[in-house]
């Protein structure tokens, strides 16, 4: 598949034992989970590592778990796949059910990890701006310890993370989305379902009780850029506001005035950028829709 | 470096030694000459390279060899019996399903996969399941209609009902 020589392929039990091994190779080793990201880039001679640290055996790295109050914790290596489909979080927090369901077909599906997504750092990538809407924490471990991350610091730029040499990301930690508040995600794909977004937007919005300001909001953009985008002017005008149509309207304006997406293949900058204003629109109307009807589940 | 590696691939052993970076699809039709899965898009992308691993489909041209060690791997090859066809290409026969043929290992097993999980799909859900799976041919009205008449009749010859959860196990024809 590659010019240079496999010097090595490892299949560590444990997360100590896989960092000790990142460690002993540093800079000549990548951690494989289900080896979508890392293969193409290997056959696109974009990295060519001589070791392979293999993630996919180690149970501790596949898991989902939730707490009423903590929200969920999920394994890096958990293949979108069983995010999609698991009853747990169809129930506790739909949404990240629904953004696994939409991440390339079915067989990307059974084998892309959660982990993985993140740390390939595809500007497209369904699940970063979603996980931003959502304030997940990164769980980053090496043979010097852990440290968690918010995810907002996580994304430097195209297909580069935070993430160090010797590190793996080994848990992904969502906090419940409270009574009162709702979160969505629109990925705009004008062909098929199959298609990385042309522009993607994830709100996070939390209502006053008697659902007629929005106390909070977290807006983020996918495939406008190097990175996911915190609209923060947007989010900024929206805080404190009475929720009517011309704030949202505003802030989508804001939300598109805060990005400079680029021309490819795909669509133009202009278009994405007009797609940016249509989408953060829907996001945040959808997001205040659940919000509502959360809190009539609450009451 | 090589290794030594088993792989199970439609119920039979095979050793082979392989690079570590060799694909399953690599193995499958060079040292296998099981040639059914194709190769073409090479990324993940058009489904031509879809086996079934443990019962789930998956592109080949992006597993490791070495990471379908101790699993089932299932190609088209293993779906006939002899002479004897699987429902599914029988019906693909049977509808019109196949022009050049390049997408029909990768869509039928798709589909298999579809159907042992979920014996009566609606059309949204087939489709849905072989969104993977490129035809450049065929336009995919033939291909829905085949997996539609290969569930009912699968059903059938069940002689269970469709929405009960015996159903949801594994076909006796596979």
């Amino acid at each position: 598949m590659a010019d240079a020589a496999c010097l090595g392929y490892f299949e560590p039990e444990t997360i100590e034992e896989a960092c000790r091994l990142l460690s002993s190779h540093r800079g000549h080793a990548k951690i494989i989970a289900g080896g979508l990201s890392l293969n193409v880039m290997i056959a696109q001679k974009l990295i060519n590592p001589e070791y392979l640290v293999s993630i996919q055996g180690i149970k501790s790295l596949n898991f989902i778990c939730h707490e009423p109050t903590a929200g969920f914790k999920i394994g890096a290596a958990t293949v979108h796949a069983d995010i999609e489909k698991s009853s747990l979080i169809k129930e506790k927090m739909p949404l990240l059910s629904q953004v696994a369901g939409m991440i390339g077909s079915v067989q990307v599906r059974n084998r892309g990890t959660i982990g993985g997504n993140l740390c390939h750092a595809d500007p497209a990538s369904d699940l970063s701006p979603a996980l931003i809407a959502l304030s997940a924490q990164l769980k980053l471990q090496s043979s010097d310890g852990a440290r968690t991350m918010p995810i907002d610091k996580f994304f430097l730029d195209y297909f580069q993370t935070a993430i160090g040499e010797e590190e793996i990301l080994t848990e992904i930690k969502i906090p419940q989305i409270p009574p009162l508040a709702g979160a969505s995600f629109i990925k705009f794909t004008p062909r098929s379902k199959m298609d990385m977004a042309v522009v993607s937007a994830a709100v996070y919005a939390q209502i006053d009780a008697a659902a007629e300001r929005l106390l909070d909001v977290k807006i983020a953009l996918g495939a406008v850029g190097p990175r996911p985008v915190r609209a923060l002017k947007a989010e900024g005008a929206l805080k404190g506001q009475k929720i009517i149509h011309s704030a949202i309207e505003q802030a989508a304006e804001l939300a598109r005035e805060e990005c400079s997406p680029l021309t490819d293949a795909k669509a133009s900058g202009g278009y994405r950028k007009e797609m940016v204003g249509v989408f953060v629109k829907r996001a945040a109307m959808l997001a205040l829709e659940r919000a509502r009807e959360n809190r009539h589940q609450a009451q | 470096m090589r290794e030594k590696i088993e792989l199970k691939v439609n119920g039979d052993l095979y050793q082979v030694e392989v690079d570590p970076r060799k694909t399953l699809l690599s193995v499958l039709r060079e040292d296998l000459e099981l040639t059914g899965a194709k190769m073409s898009c090479g990324y993940g992308v058009c489904g031509s390279c879809t086996v079934l691993v443990d019962g789930k489909a998956v592109c080949s041209c992006l597993v490791l060899a070495t990471q379908a060690k101790g699993k089932e791997i299932v190609t088209i090859e293993g779906l006939s019996d002899g002479d004897g066809l699987h429902p599914l290409q029988e019906s693909f026969i049977d509808h019109g399903a196949i022009q050049c043929g390049y997408c029909t290992p990768g869509m039928i097993l798709s589909a298999k996969a579809l159907l042992d999980e979920n014996p009566s799909p609606d059309e949204y859900e087939i489709r849905s399941a072989i969104a993977g799976n490129l035809c450049r041919c065929t336009g995919y009205v033939k291909i829905v209609e085949a997996i539609k008449a290969a569930s009912a009749k699968m059903v059938r010859s069940w002689q269970i009902s469709p929405s009960s959860a015996a159903g949801r196990r594994k076909s006796t024809q596979d």
